[in-house]
């Protein structure tokens, strides 16, 4: 049930209607429950259990250019109004829950590829656009960004820069932040700046890519672009187990190949892909069947997902071998036969390795449902259960004290599998995905909560990172203390300096009380 | 009104000296660094890292220990006072280095201080980094310890901003830089009638997949003159076969390549104290 809008948000509405040039307000019932969360899980199991506005803004406003969100936010600075900026509301973290006396501000209008330089390979575009039409855009001049999260098509370019996003060609292109020479946001009393990697105000990109809507609204960016790939070079192994998978990928990025997708799988995340996924033949094509009450399937699965941890101990106890090993997935997006030889070394590597050579077809498939997985959470949760990912990075020598120990956390309360999506010379990232389910909504939360307090401190633990591309939202402030040490109270100072009234996104990022600290 | 440097070469007697220049601290650890940025700030007293009429010099060029060396990630974790012909030789023994253009006579500190002048810039390599952790103090004495762990999303990049600002954030006491395996370089010259023309063919080379080790764009004239240089291995014929058909493309004629050691190296000029980091300075001294 939605909470009547305070007082005065009729004045506020009308008010701010006459701030803004375009005049886009609206503080109706819809829109305030339509921007009253984002993707976190853990509200999905709120809104499951009956909770469909767990957060919702007194107002939320449309601007058209970064001058009306420069109003919007003086008129929101002038009355000491909190502010969160929206992109498409696919964060998992929690990161833009409202007050009901918060100004929400919703950038999709902001919408723009205001220009490419074709001879620089530079683009700029304004924050609002959702990554695909960015994407498309591009493409349409021959050009991409290189960007590809899995939520391409319901996240937006802030988004990205707000969060610092990595997508399936991060080994190529590297990440968001590695794309970002410039761009323009709106401080919290509606100053516009502008920073540029080598150039004005350069301290400030790096601070402000990453700060999650809590120092600044991005408005637009200069982006380093390259020629769309056309012609894609593809490889696949299989690998005994998990440490000479990933012995592989330390090798193959130390040793300077850039293979822009390098995806391993490890053994029963390999079986199921196998089994469900990668060999499934195709599905008639239809809309897809929308159940009201799960199917037997379903139902076994949630029964067995009650019992996680004695799940995931027959998996271990199930050989590598009898899996299938752990499958290395590797796409170039290079000059052809740059990526050919880059092939051939991987090759080489891989051998050594001993790992079997699966040709070009896994490669060939992961491309086809590079998007295809991130769409099947819905049913999860209708069932009853939930499910949720967990991504951190370490650098190499402790990748597997933090594989053992993340899955050995979270293996206590919920069925996990793991992937390598992202790597670097030094080091790489972890993707876990994890399902549970309990007897109850309330026991749900419990079960939810204590998997991710665990994994987020046996993380720390074992010397990685809480986030590598997810961020940090509200979900993981509470640890950020323990990861970051002082530097909390930097990132505090920098609040203090660009939003003196913390009138942006309080509660993100970092603990509410490192800002009284 | 006293002279506060007095009270503080009083405290760090053991590693202060006063010349005509004015008062050096040098410090002989990183504690003992960060206690004494923290003093400064205690004091009123600014801290310049040459030597200065007003305020304290701060020299680190005691701070000289390899704290950790990473063969398996190939990060080395050095205090900012060494060379980088020291760090050079420590990465040697396992067949690594920082694969950089500028002097080994430097210290990393001054490296930093140049923006990492002559390193591989993102531009050629983003997947790769030059430095991946740090350990800095902030002007008012906290202690910001950046553990490495790539492409961290866990708020700001602070070790970019670190890096970025000079020390107007933050004072990097050690750092953990990043290595590459240690390989022969191909040098390529292009001399282009313009510098626009020698700036779009870079940045086709770089988007058609070319990773240098190291490029370099001096203006010439009327024209440019683009220097490049790649790393020997299996990759090296289809890079130089990119190259030379962006270059020539764009009417670029082969010549002599600068020489690889001729980068300049200098500490950037201070970032301008805009608004900002004005205030940022005037809050961290608050308190």
């Amino acid at each position: 049930v939605l909470k009547s809008a305070p007082p005065g948000t009729d004045s506020l509405t009308r008010d701010l209607t006459r701030a803004m040039v375009s005049g886009r307000v609206s503080s109706d019932a819809a829109d305030r429950v339509a921007y009253a969360r984002d993707l976190w899980p853990r509200q999905q199991i709120r809104t499951r259990a009956g909770e469909a506005a767990i957060a919702p803004p007194a107002v939320v406003t449309w601007p058209e250019t970064a001058e009306e969100v420069a109003a919007v936010v003086r008129f929101a600075c002038e009355r000491s109004l909190p502010v969160v900026p929206f992109g498409a509301g696919s964060g998992v973290c929690g990161g833009i829950l409202s007050t009901d006396d918060a100004i929400l501000l919703d950038l999709k209008r902001l919408r723009r590829l205001v220009r490419v330089d074709r001879d620089r390979l530079r683009a700029r575009a304004q924050a609002g656009m959702i990554g695909q039409h960015l994407e498309d855009a591009l493409d349409e001049q021959g050009f991409t960004l290189g960007h590809f999260p899995s939520s391409i098509y319901c996240s937006t370019l802030g988004g990205w820069i707000a969060g610092r996003s990595a997508g399936q060609c991060s080994g190529r292109y590297g990440k968001i932040e590695d794309m970002v020479l410039g761009l323009d946001f709106v401080d919290g009393t509606g100053r516009i700046h502008r920073a540029e990697r080598d150039g004005e105000n350069a301290a400030l990109l790096p601070i402000v890519i990453g700060s999650e809507g809590i120092l600044g609204v991005v408005t637009e960016a200069d982006l380093r672009i390259a020629p769309a790939a056309r012609d894609r070079v593809f490889a696949g192994f299989v690998f005994p187990n998990v440490s000479s998978g990933l012995e592989a990928i330390r090798q193959i990025y130390q040793s300077g190949l850039r293979p822009a997708v390098a995806r391993l799988y490890d053994p029963f995340d390999s079986f199921m892909k196998r089994r469900g996924g990668i060999k499934r033949k195709e599905k008639k094509a239809g809309p897809p069947r929308h159940r009201a009450f799960p199917g037997l399937g379903m139902q076994a699965l949630v029964g067995a997902l009650k019992h996680a941890e004695q799940l995931n101990r027959v998996v271990s106890w199930t050989p590598d071998r009898v899996l299938g090993g752990a499958t290395l997935v590797l796409v170039w997006e290079s000059d052809r036969v740059l990526g050919e030889v880059e092939r051939e070394e991987a090759r080489h590597i891989a051998s050594r390795l001993d790992a079997d050579d699966l040709g070009e077809e896994p490669g060939r498939h992961w491309l086809a449902h590079r998007h295809s997985v991130s769409y099947r959470q819905s049913p999860i949760f209708r069932s009853g259960a939930f499910s949720d990912t967990m991504e951190v990075s370490a650098r190499w020598d402790r990748m597997e004290a933090l594989y053992d120990g993340v899955r050995r956390a979270l293996g206590r309360h919920v069925f996990v599998m793991a992937h390598f999506s992202h790597a670097y010379p030094d080091g790489a990232s972890i993707y876990f995905t994890f399902a549970g389910a309990a007897k109850d909504d309330t026991e749900a939360m419990r079960s939810y909560d204590r998997a991710w307090n665990d994994a987020l401190a046996a993380a720390i633990e074992a010397g990685g990172s809480l986030s590598h591309h997810h961020g940090v939202g509200r979900s993981k402030a509470p640890f950020m203390r323990t990861e970051q040490g002082a530097a909390i109270s930097v990132v505090a100072d920098l609040k203090r300096a660009l939003d003196p009234k913390q009138l942006f996104n309080r509660g993100t990022l970092i603990p509410e009380e490192a800002l009284h600290g | 009104m006293a002279d506060p440097t007095v009270e503080f070469a009083s405290s760090f007697a053991g590693s202060t000296s006063r010349s005509d220049a004015g008062l050096t601290f040098r410090p002989s650890s990183r504690d003992e660094a960060a206690r004494g940025v923290e003093a400064a700030h205690r004091l009123g007293i600014t801290m310049h890292a040459s030597p200065s009429e007003r305020g304290v010099h701060l020299d680190l060029s005691r701070l000289d220990r390899i704290l950790e060396v990473d063969e398996r990630s190939r990060l080395i974790h050095v205090e900012v006072g060494l060379s980088l012909g020291a760090v050079e030789s420590k990465l040697g023994t396992f067949g690594s280095s920082l694969m950089t253009a500028a002097s080994p006579s430097i210290s990393v500190s001054g490296y930093l201080a140049s923006g990492c002048s002559g390193a591989r810039v993102a531009d050629d390599d983003p997947v790769s980094q030059t430095v991946a952790g740090l350990d800095a103090v902030t002007l008012d004495g906290r202690r910001l310890k950046i553990r490495p762990a790539p492409r961290r999303a866990v708020g700001p990049d602070l070790v970019g901003a670190v890096l970025a600002s000079g020390w107007a954030l933050a004072i990097p006491l050690s750092v953990h830089l990043v290595a590459r395996p240690r390989r022969a370089l191909h040098a390529l010259g292009y001399q282009f009638s313009s510098k626009a023309d020698a700036e779009h063919a870079l940045a086709w080379m770089r988007g058609r997949g070319v990773r240098p080790a190291h490029a370099r764009l001096r203006a010439d004239g009327e024209g440019a003159l683009l220097s490049i240089w790649l790393e020997a291995g299996p990759l090296l014929s289809p890079m130089q076969a990119i190259v030379t058909e962006e270059a020539r493309s764009r009417g670029a004629s082969a010549t002599e390549p600068d020489p690889y050691e001729a980068e300049v190296v200098s500490p950037k000029a201070a970032p301008a104290l805009d608004g900002f980091v004005a205030s940022l300075r005037h809050g961290a001294r608050s308190g």
